[in-house]
């Protein structure tokens, strides 16, 4: 019998996305990024708080390859500082918003009835608030750190995850799989951890990614605004807002931060919608 | 009288990430006018790709005919260019399928779509041809049928909606018509209407009919001549009564060995050993030989020709080569 | 001969159009109207129906999978629904199904040996890992795969080999009561043959007892020892298979087994074995008998009384006014 050779699903996905180009991009940003937040303390030139007022406004040279900002700070180094708190940020939120959406979203796809509305119900409601202003009304009600942005980050990500999940749970219901998995005696909680949930993946997968531009955005946003994280750490959005007054006269001191900001986030972007293309025809099986 | 439609040597290929699928391989078959021809066989033996074939629908990439002539009226459709064959599909070769649901348009009414198809190839104005499609749900047996022209197929039973197809693919009196397993996603108790008008149709249309079915009991009650195909390869083809009472190939007994009958019963299936042959890659000379108890050491070295053993009944098999 | 599963006026209900907090519903869904048959220990009843028969319906409700909105169906002497509170292990271990579709039935991200093996887990019938790979390699030669395939996904498997391992899932706790909902449906023929042949094998070497529904009466006729008819929730004719070929009473199971296409010669003329009409949504049954918009022989009576469930003859069911 001649039988096809089977190769492991994530070697099939990785081609698939290999062939987008675009995805490639994405995927070489993305990492670019994830290196200079790990890698931070080895390959930043200076040190991101260290003041020089002489050499304030420096424009872009051989010593300091993206110049220097207002207090004499070399704008690389504190750049890639920057990708490390904002990955920070990141990573943070968006584990916090996973729990907790995959877990409204797989209890209301999989029990339906009154708890699904409930929970959808609730979800409606954060949705109901544009955005930025939700994240923006948490923050100022706890008051400007770190922590409080994490909190007001991932509270705001929720709904969009129990969205995804609960599509993705209710898909996987239908399947004679789960009529079987009760058929032998599962319990419901096993059912949903190992049946449905792993089938439910892909399409969280790729709400992961795409969110992660969202929440860079959005905390850049609100950096800018002032209501994240505080100078003199050297958070892109933070450095925007300090910048804005230098725009005539040392425009680089805006520009870089700005341009980090864009690219990462069309990294992700990228990345994402590279990611859904490749792994929707696996779901087709 | 020349044949209708004539199929030789057709070969379609689809080139894919795991290899080339050799969907069809070298095909050769002919229909007469007023003939119902029976396609039959099981899954990947390359039935619906001849049709999908014959009527220039074979999406390309990763599909393309390679090799061979199909000659319809005696032009050669492989020649021609997309434009011209637009012009033949619908109007001189018309194709039902297995799924009614999904062929129609879910947004548009049932006579629009009917006079949509009429006006593409006649120009006739969409009023007039929705007057045209309330005649034609007459002549399928649609109740009702000023009413249903201005119906969803959403509104429509599968019986009904595979109605309406027929009525589409007969508004313009096709010469051929494909009939791709027009029954096989409708309930039991509605299978005879369908076929049965199929055959009332042809027989008042005088068109020819390719019907493609993986049941021999719809191809024995329906078709004058039928073709068994195996792995993109006819292996035999005869007329429905000598191929049915008489079968030659080893494929064709196994089949009819291993169906329950409704009509009778059977103690034990006989069983065909193995496994239907993998796609991108068949196996040496004959491709049934891995499953067949007759086979001998030509059968793995030499494709068997496809040849008549007796009138109007031929077989592809070494056991029957002289 | 012992019953083992019987049901006794089940129905079936669903609700169309409840409200979001307490609001009545405007319909019901008539999916099972009053079924009742029962199924001998080793014997196999055949369930056929078209769409909208309510059979599928009727499977998951002897699997306990769905309650009954009325009626009872007993298993070993014991009503299910108290089976199932006080017991439900053990009932889960003696009933078991094989599904349709072998594409949907068995879970993507399980390994054969865990889809085989979990039941056995859960249940304890396996002191270690090592015992428990053993013993889904036994079953799995035993339906006809190879021990190599523990470690594979479905995914790797063709449609056939598929249902070798749903039906091998279905053995592994050892069941005596197999639901079987269209097994080889989706099947090619060859494929078919190989599986009813290995459910007959295993039926004999294991004494099991099936419920075999399906919409094919030819594989119905091989397979069952038992047939009952179903028609918009209700049975129509039941009897032992021999007798419901030969002599089909009910108007609805002869009009069906006529217009079946057969391979005969001469070759039957279909036009005159047409059934009328179309099939009616259960939402909007007909009065009187499901069947009588379609049926023939359809008399007054028939349109506004809905016939008795009767033994006409030893063991042969009907429910028609006109037999």
């Amino acid at each position: 019998m001649t039988e096809k050779k089977i190769k492991h699903p994530a070697f099939v996905i990785w081609n698939q996305l290999k062939k987008n180009k675009i995805a490639v991009i994405g995927l070489i940003i993305v990492s670019l990024y994830v290196f200079c937040a790990i890698f931070a303390p080895y390959i930043s030139p200076y040190d991101p708080t260290k003041q020089n007022l002489a050499e304030s406004f420096q424009s872009p040279n051989v010593r300091h390859l993206l110049g220097c900002d207002d207090f004499g700070r070399d704008i690389l180094s504190r750049i890639i500082w920057g990708a490390r708190i904002s990955l920070l940020i990141q990573l943070s939120s968006v584990v916090l918003a996973l729990i907790i959406g995959i877990l409204l979203g797989a209890l209301g796809g999989y029990y339906g009835g009154k708890i699904d509305e409930v929970i959808m119900r609730f979800m409606d409601i954060l949705l109901a608030f544009p955005g930025m202003l939700l994240a923006l009304a948490i923050v100022a009600m706890l008051g400007p750190s770190l922590r409080n942005l994490i909190i007001a980050i991932g509270v705001y990500s929720v709904p969009q995850f129990a969205r995804i999940t609960r599509g993705a749970v209710l898909a996987v219901r239908a399947n004679e799989y789960i009529v079987g998995a009760k058929a032998i005696g599962e319990s419901d909680a096993a059912i949903i951890l190992r049946y449905v949930l792993p089938n439910a993946l892909s399409p969280i997968i790729v709400q992961t990614t795409l969110r992660m531009a969202t929440v860079l955005l959005t905390a850049s946003g609100l950096g800018f605004l002032g209501l994240g994280v505080q100078p003199p750490n050297p958070e892109w959005g933070t450095m925007l807002s300090s910048a804005r007054m230098y725009l005539r006269a040392a425009p680089h001191v805006a520009i870089f931060p700005g341009l980090a900001i864009m690219i990462t986030v069309l990294g992700f972007n990228f990345l994402g919608d590279g990611l859904q293309d490749a792994l929707n025809p696996r779901l087709k099986e | 009288m020349e044949p209708l439609l004539e199929v030789r040597d057709l070969a379609t290929y689809f080139y894919t990430d795991e290899g080339t699928v050799k969907a069809l391989d070298g095909v050769s078959f002919s229909i007469g006018q007023g003939e119902i021809l029976g396609l039959v066989g099981e899954t990947g033996c390359g039935k619906s790709v001849t049709a999908t074939s014959i009527m220039g629908l074979i999406p390309s990439p990763p599909g393309k005919i390679v090799q061979g002539s199909i000659l319809f009226n005696g032009r050669e459709l492989l020649s021609l260019s997309e434009q011209q064959m637009r012009h033949i599909r619908g109007k001189d070769i018309a194709m039902i399928f297995q799924d009614p649901a999904s062929s129609l348009n879910p947004v548009l009414r049932v006579g629009f779509q009917v006079a949509e198809a009429i006006w593409a190839h006649t120009g006739t104005p969409i009023r007039k041809g929705i007057l045209r499609a309330a005649e034609l749900f007459g002549l399928v047996n649609i109740p009702d049928p000023q009413k249903t022209v201005n119906r969803y197929p959403h509104q429509l039973s599968g019986g009904m909606k595979q109605r309406v197809m027929i009525a589409m693919a007969l508004s313009l009196n096709p010469k051929l018509l494909i009939a791709d397993e027009p029954t096989t996603a409708l309930d039991v108790s509605i299978q005879a209407q369908i076929l049965s008008l199929i055959k009332r149709l042809q027989r008042d249309y005088g068109s020819s009919v390719l019907l493609i079915s993986h049941d021999l009991g719809v191809i024995s009650t329906m078709a004058h001549r039928v073709a068994v195909m195996y792995s993109g390869l006819i292996v035999e083809q005869g007329r429905v009564e000598d191929l049915f009472q008489d079968p030659l190939h080893p494929y064709t007994k196994g089949l009819l060995a291993a169906i329950p009958r409704v009509d009778e019963d059977k103690d034990e299936l006989a069983v065909i050993e193995g496994t239907l042959p993998n796609p991108t890659d068949p196996p040496s000379g004959c491709r049934f030989h891995p499953r067949c108890s007759l086979a001998t050491d030509a059968c793995k070295i030499e494709r068997p020709p496809l040849k008549a053993v007796k009138p109007a009944h031929e077989v592809a098999c070494h056991v029957y080569a002289r | 001969m012992s019953t083992l599963v019987s049901t006794e006026g089940l129905c079936k209900y669903f609700p169309i159009g409840r409200g979001i907090v307490r609001s009545k519903p405007i319909g019901w869904v008539r999916a099972v109207d009053g079924v009742s048959f029962s199924i001998d220990a080793g014997k196999t009843l055949g369930l056929v129906g078209e769409s909208g028969s309510g059979k599928s319906t009727t499977g998951l409700l002897l699997l306990g999978l769905l309650e009954p909105s009325a009626g009872s169906i007993i298993f070993d002497g014991r009503p299910i629904d108290e089976f199932l509170k006080d017991n439900p292990k053990q009932f889960r271990r003696r009933v078991q199904v094989v599904f349709q579709n072998p594409f949907a039935s068995l879970n993507p991200r399980m390994t054969v040996r865990d889809i085989v093996g979990r039941g056995m887990k859960l249940h304890g019938l396996a002191e270690s890992e090592k015992e428990l790979t053993e013993k889904v390699a036994a079953l799995l030669v035993e339906v006809g795969l190879r021990e190599e395939h523990l470690n594979r996904y479905p995914h790797e498997f063709s449609g056939g080999q598929r249902q070798r391992i749903a039906i091998a899932r279905a053995l592994a706790l050892n069941p005596e009561f197999i639901v079987l909902d269209e097994p080889t449906s989706a099947l090619d023929v060859s494929v078919q043959a190989q599986i009813l042949n290995l459910l007959k094998k295993l039926q004999r070497l294991r004494g099991l007892t099936y419920l075999f529904i399906s919409h094919n009466l030819a594989v119905v006729r091989h397979i069952s020892n038992n047939v009952a008819v179903m028609y918009l929730g209700k049975i129509m004719e039941s009897s032992p298979k021999g007798e419901l070929f030969s002599q089909p009473l009910h108007p609805y199971t002869q009009a069906l087994l006529s217009s079946i296409p057969k391979i005969s010669f001469p070759p039957e003329d279909i036009e005159t074995k047409v059934i009328e009409g179309d099939i009616p949504s259960p939402v909007s049954p007909p009065s009187g008998c499901p069947f009588n918009p379609r049926c023939r022989k359809a008399a007054d009576i028939c349109r506004e009384i809905m016939p008795d469930f009767r033994e006409v003859k030893a063991g042969h069911w009907v429910a028609c006014h006109l037999v």
